[in-house]
């Protein structure tokens, strides 16, 4: 018996050693940077290395973080424009994606490549002509500019027509015996049964719209507007200079509402992830 | 009351005409089976006929109205599908709410909270929800009104799906295949029950179905449909035993109805291999022609005789109620079935020489093309003189050389079947 187990054993061994080896890569600077939001600025240069502080700093460093910026500010322009951004996705893709799913009209395979295509174009080759053009219309420096570039998601197009050609033609049929018009088969039918995969894209979405530095960066230039990463790189150049842990500690105040609401939705994540690469 | 009335419609699917110019009369309040194989066209009819698919020539009447350019919802026509198609995402009550809601309620109206503080929705719904337990509850499903669809079997499914399509009461009820995703008793049981829908109803049914029994069961007009072209639309009786075309013959009855190709005589008679048949019908003489007898209208005969065909068996299948011999007969392509008495099983096994006779007003014939010619049941009776004596051993009390085993036959009580009408219409 053992004699035959013991291959087995060995290679879920080998398996969770290589998982555990590559997490602990990942979570390393989170770690550290919680670290060093305790420490204080004495021990940052150290040449001994400890994850727990000598002496705890904790208290000043996140009062520091908390009120030499109006962090509280940042975090809120930060989920407004990541939900602004959401809904306005979900608004454009869902249709969209029924469209180019369910519907038979002339172009619709010419129009899922332009679909592809956008997939394909990184957000950074975009930001000079952006630029321009908000500059044209007047718009840079306010939320509208946060917000408007992101409104059409093609990868949300994506997801989300591949998630409805699995629904079934006979239930649009049904859907259109009972009385429903196109749109509100769209929103009363097709987007609830699609909750899986819109709470995987939601996590995404507001995750990279929390973390983006590089279009804030561009478009945004009074403090009251500044998204939280563009905030902490400012809070960066104003004070803290080498003082890095009010810095790390507004850093881990940033990251930790993700965490948060990754952790509540994870199952529905990984339901949603799988689901629509499976099928 | 409406009448669906259907002109000329056809529609193709790129290079395949998947309905060739279908005409057919559904009267009102009436039970149409669209009975056909697998891949015939019959949903794509069902389809147009709701208007959720466009034919590209031809037109829809309902009740004396062309609804060509008339929306799905329009057309006050309800349909359940194959797979049901519940809304997952809603529970049991809330999917046969929604055609009402939609129908009854503004957009205003039916918005969650707001709609019934600021715009007075609380009639309506006590409505709504009143009709849908009513209906919950004739289809014995009340206690499932709170379930989603992925709670409930297939069976409570198909009761869901009916009890959707029905609650706003349509003009017309279209469904297609309903029963085929369910086990066999419960659709037996089913049968019955859609049956009873239909009378409480008093609405016109169209039921599209690959299953020749619940056609025949159900409906009191079957149109058999194949290769998207309709080739007999009949009561359910007149198709089992007055089929239009071979292919109608084929189609209906189980096991299959036997074939033997054959050519006409002058005097009427058919010489088939092995035996020379009158089968009542005229042919021009000299003709190819088929003759096609189902296996309860083929009995054992006691010796060879002119009118009697002889065969080897091949197989045995004894179902219990009946025993079906295949046999081998000299010179016919196919092995030709014979129901029996099972309590003839003795001496009949493999290898064994039977003879069998025919019942004469049974026989069908076809021409070369496939058409019946001169149907045989309308025929007086007895108008084949000689060569009925001929097969005898067939009619209940009839003398005969060894009466025991015969009689036995003729004696027993009839198949359950109700497949099987013509076997009291024919003494
Ligand atoms: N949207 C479509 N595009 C192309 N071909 C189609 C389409 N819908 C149906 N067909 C074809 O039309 C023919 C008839 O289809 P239909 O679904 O009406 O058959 P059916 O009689 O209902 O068969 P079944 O008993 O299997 O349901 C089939 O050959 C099918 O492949
Ligand atoms: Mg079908």
């Amino acid at each position: 018996m053992i004699g035959r187990l013991a291959p087995v054993i060995t290679a879920a061994f080998a398996r969770h050693a290589v998982l555990l080896g590559t997490t602990l890569f990942m979570v390393m600077p989170f770690v550290w940077m919680v670290s060093l939001s305790f420490k204080s600025p004495d021990e940052f240069f150290q040449t001994r290395f400890g994850l727990w502080p000598e002496t705890f700093h904790g208290i000043e460093n996140y009062t520091r973080a908390l009120t030499e910026v109006s962090l509280a500010r940042f975090m809120a322009n930060g989920a407004f424009v990541a939900l602004s951004v959401l809904v306005l996705q979900i608004l454009v893709a869902a249709p969209c994606a029924y469209a180019l799913a369910k519907l038979r009209f002339r172009g619709s395979e010419a129009l899922f490549a332009l679909v592809l295509i956008g997939l394909l174009i990184p957000q950074e080759v975009l930001g000079l002509p952006l630029f321009i053009l908000f500059h044209l219309l007047g718009l840079l420096d306010t939320y509208a500019a946060l917000i408007l570039p992101f409104a059409v998601s093609p990868f949300a197009i994506f997801l989300l027509r591949q998630f409805f050609k699995t629904v079934p033609d006979d239930m649009i049929h049904a859907a259109r015996l009972d009385g429903l018009s196109e749109l509100a088969i769209v929103w009363r039918i097709m987007v609830p049964t699609a909750m899986p995969a819109l709470a995987a894209f939601a996590i995404l979405s507001v995750i990279s719209r929390w973390n983006n530095l590089f279009w804030p960066s561009i478009a945004i230039s009074s403090e009251e507007l500044m998204p939280p990463t563009l905030g902490i790189v400012f809070f960066h150049n104003e004070e803290a200079g080498n003082d890095y842990g009010p810095l790390m500690a507004a850093a881990t105040l940033v990251v930790a509402p993700l965490i948060v609401a990754f952790l509540a939705a994870q199952r529905r994540f990984i339901e949603g992830v799988t689901m629509t690469s499976v099928k | 009351m409406a009448g669906v009335r259907l002109k000329e419609i056809a529609k193709s699917f790129g290079a395949t005409d998947v309905l060739k110019g279908v005409s057919l009369d559904i009267t009102a309040g009436g039970f149409t089976a669209l009975l056909g194989p697998s891949g015939c066209g019959k949903s794509t009819l069902l389809r147009i006929i709701a208007g959720l698919e466009t034919q590209d020539g031809g037109s829809v009447v309902i009740d004396d109205r062309a609804v060509d350019r008339l929306r799905p919802t329009a057309r006050d026509v309800a349909m359940v599908f194959q797979t049901y198609a519940l809304y997952p995402h809603m529970t049991v009550a809330q999917n046969m709410a929604l055609p009402l809601k939609m129908r009854h309620m503004t957009s205003w109206q039916r918005l969650p909270l707001l709609g019934g503080a600021v715009f007075g929705n609380r009639n309506i719904r006590n409505t709504i929800d009143t009709t849908v337990r009513e209906a919950a509850a004739a289809l014995e499903i009340n206690h499932l009104l709170d379930r989603k669809p992925s709670e409930l079997s297939g069976g409570q499914r198909q009761r869901v799906a009916l009890g959707r399509a029905m609650v706003r009461r349509p003009k017309v009820f279209l469904m297609d295949e309903p029963l085929s995703n369910l086990d066999a008793k419960l659709r037996v049981q089913m049968r019955a029950e859609i049956k009873e829908l239909h009378r409480q109803l008093g609405i016109t049914f169209i039921y599209v179905t690959h299953d020749q029994a619940e056609a025949m069961t159900m409906a009191d007009q079957v149109a058999v449909m194949m290769d998207g072209e309709l080739l007999q639309v009949a009561p359910p009786r007149t198709i089992y035993a007055a089929p239009a075309d071979i292919k109608v013959a084929t189609f209906i009855g189980s096991p299959q109805i036997n074939l033997l190709s054959g050519i006409s005589r002058h005097d009427g008679a058919v010489d088939v291999p092995t035996a020379t048949l009158a089968p009542g019908a005229t042919a021009p003489s000299g003709a190819k022609i088929t003759v096609g007898m189902r296996p309860e209208n083929l009995s054992l005969a006691d010796a060879a005789g002119p009118g009697n065909l002889t065969g080897t068996v091949r197989t045995v299948e004894d179902l219990g109620t009946d025993l079906f011999l295949h046999l081998e007969i000299h010179g016919a392509a196919d092995l030709v079935i014979v129901r029996a008495d099972p309590a003839r099983r003795d001496g009949l096994g493999h290898g064994a020489t039977v003879h069998v006779s025919p019942r004469p007003d049974t026989m069908l014939l076809f021409d070369a093309n496939g058409k019946r010619l001169a149907p045989a049941t309308t025929r007086p009776n007895g108008a084949n003189g000689d060569d009925a004596t001929g097969s005898a051993g067939m009619l209940p009390g009839a003398p005969t050389v060894r009466p025991l085993p015969i009689a036995n036959a003729a004696n027993r009580p009839r198949r359950q079947d109700p497949t099987e009408p013509i076997a009291e219409s024919v003494e």
